[in-house]
């Protein structure tokens, strides 16, 4: 795929996740080509492509789950490349990872309380658990049921507001929809607008691209490791070569 | 409010003072003194699998060096009190300070191993530390080990010289380490430590500090390992490396899968039925050691999550049935702990 409009989006300037010539390695193969996102404060961006493309492993370097072969990660000023992922929870950053992972052993409850971790005031979580009941009405009536038990769609929606516990001030969210019925990912899609709405930056990576293109302020399109296109939300969509690979148009 | 919730508060504490008074009352009941010398035993056991609880129920790593700990909390105090003519409550606070520094020279490297590595270097620690009991004679007494004088303190007039009134004093680390355990696996810490069994990575970006988690329980482990050594040791006054070889750390092991790993109570069924299961096996004489293995194995496969697990379902059960009416208000009403 040819590059289209490679131009430098306005936000470049005061961007605030800044990835910069990121590359990683899994043993001696390169998966990641030096790889730039930039994701301006207050947005949401996403990372589109397909299976294999990298789209995970940029995420889980973000968090710092796996150390980068090269380039640097900034997030508000602060470097996180290097750093250890539950420092870099300590800086803001949360991420709802791939297959809505959870706390399986442990209460719907424990895992709210779980994400608020690297918070201390035990009054303040508690209001943030009322406040994230309250955006998930569901998850009450499970509170003291092993998060194990619950359905798919509830724990998506339990990874999502343990995310949410920790007040992050950057949200890194890897594929939501995966594995969803088709109105709960109209659910998860709303959802993410209003974690957007109160001010939280957002990064979503998702094989869904319509929901990815549609939520978007700008979009990446990674492809074996490359970036091969970048663009605001509806500019990403109106390309022909886009909607023929991704949108199925 | 009075709702089902506190009825049921109620009804468990008063069985679990039930279940203490009958402890206390113990040596009045059990009159022959032998089995005495078993629920000491046992209940010395508790502590020391309730420590492996912690590494291996709670955190995930199966750690095949708490016989080990043991060994050292045992020698630790004992050769205090031969060569330097220490007391028995300076003994234990070396024990657990000797727990504290061993457990992190010998976490620091292992914990950085995971699975079946982890187990294989704790297990190759336990050789080690076996060969250095029985290698270091002048130290340790070599093979025959050695003696030290009962203990002359005394607890509530009883002195601690006899077997009950060591019983209480066992009982009293056993009420201690329970009520410890309790209380950390229910504090933010706890949550940390079983987050990491849950999922490691999810709890690393969480925001906890997962080696540190780690490193923490397992000197926990080693702490309550080396106290429960420290009271082996002044019980029978007498210690030798034999009784803390590799095929021992096989028995601590046994003792947390049979009873349950990874509960309050688990490893305390596990203590008994490692410590009684061969006496009431002596019937069947030269086969003892072959039967005791057998009825092990049938407990393994038949009830791969231990003996509490059962137990568990039917105190749920029972629990719910008597208090069948406030449910559905409790359901209702009570609001997050």
């Amino acid at each position: 795929m040819t590059p289209l409009s490679r131009h430098i989006w306005e936000g470049a300037k005061k961007s605030v996740l800044k990835i910069t010539g990121m590359s990683f390695k899994y043993g001696k193969v390169e998966v990641l080509h030096g790889i730039s996102i930039n994701a301006e404060k207050g947005k949401i961006t996403s990372l589109i492509g397909a299976n294999g493309a990298g789209k995970t492993t940029t995420m889980k370097a973000i968090m710092g789950l796996m150390p980068i072969s090269g380039g640097t990660i900034e997030w508000d000023g602060t470097t996180l490349s290097g750093k250890d992922p539950s420092d870099v929870a300590k800086c803001g950053v949360a991420l709802c990872p791939e297959g809505r992972q959870l706390f399986p052993n442990m209460s719907v409850y424990e895992n709210l309380l779980m994400g608020a971790y690297t918070r201390k005031d035990k009054e303040e979580i508690k209001e943030t658990i009322e406040s994230v009941y309250q955006w998930f009405p569901r998850l009450v009536d499970r509170r003291n049921q092993m998060a194990g038990t619950l359905s798919g769609g509830e724990q998506e929606m339990l990874a999502i507001s343990r995310a949410l516990m920790s007040k992050p001030s950057l949200m890194l969210m890897d594929e939501p929809s995966w594995g969803l019925a088709p109105i709960l990912v109209e659910e998860v899609g709303e959802i993410i607008k209003s974690i957007n709405a109160q001010g939280t930056t957002v990064l979503l990576v998702e094989q869904n691209a319509q929901m990815a293109l549609d939520l978007a302020d700008y979009v990446y399109v990674l492809e074996t490791g490359k970036i091969v296109l970048e663009g605001a939300g509806a500019e990403v969509s109106a390309n022909e070569e886009i909607q023929q690979a991704y949108l199925g148009v | 409010m009075i709702t089902g919730n506190n009825a049921k508060k109620h009804f468990v504490n008063v069985i679990l003072i039930v279940i203490l008074v009958v402890f206390i009352f113990l040596p009045k009941i059990v009159t022959v003194s032998y089995y005495l010398h078993l629920i000491v035993m046992s209940l010395i056991w508790f502590i020391l699998i309730s420590g492996l609880n912690v590494i291996q129920g709670y955190t995930g790593y199966v750690s095949m060096c708490q016989i080990a700990f043991y060994g050292i909390g045992a020698y630790t105090s004992g050769l205090l009190m031969k060569n330097l003519h220490w007391g028995l409550g300076q003994g234990i606070l070396a024990a657990v300070g000797m727990g504290l520094i061993v457990g992190t020279i010998i976490g620091f490297p292992s914990l950085r191993t995971k699975g079946h590595y982890f187990s294989i270097v704790t297990l190759a620690f336990t050789m080690l530390m076996f060969t250095i009991l029985r290698g270091w004679s002048g130290l340790t007494g070599g093979i025959v080990g050695f003696a030290v004088r009962p203990v002359s303190e005394s607890l509530f007039g009883i002195p601690l010289n006899t077997r009950q009134g060591y019983y209480y004093l066992v009982l009293i680390f056993a009420v201690l380490t329970i009520l410890f355990v309790k209380r950390m696996t229910g504090s933010r810490t706890g949550r940390a430590i079983i987050a990491v069994r849950e999922n490691e990575n999810l709890a690393s970006s969480i925001g906890v500090n997962v080696f540190a988690m780690k490193l923490l329980a397992f000197d926990i482990s080693a702490v309550l390992g080396c106290i429960a050594g420290a009271l082996y040791m002044h019980y029978v006054n007498f210690v030798s490396p034999a009784g803390f070889a590799a095929e021992y750390a096989m028995n601590t092991l046994l003792a947390g899968m049979v009873g349950g790993v990874g509960t309050l109570v688990g490893p305390a069924i596990g203590s008994f039925i490692v410590i009684f299961l061969p006496e009431m096996l002596r019937a069947a004489a030269l086969y003892r050691q072959l039967a005791f293995g057998i009825v092990l194995i049938i407990i393994v496969f038949a009830l791969p999550h231990g003996v509490v697990r059962p137990l568990t379902k039917l105190w749920t059960w029972a629990l719910a049935k008597i208090f069948r009416k406030n449910n559905v208000e409790e359901a209702t009403l009570a609001s997050n702990k």
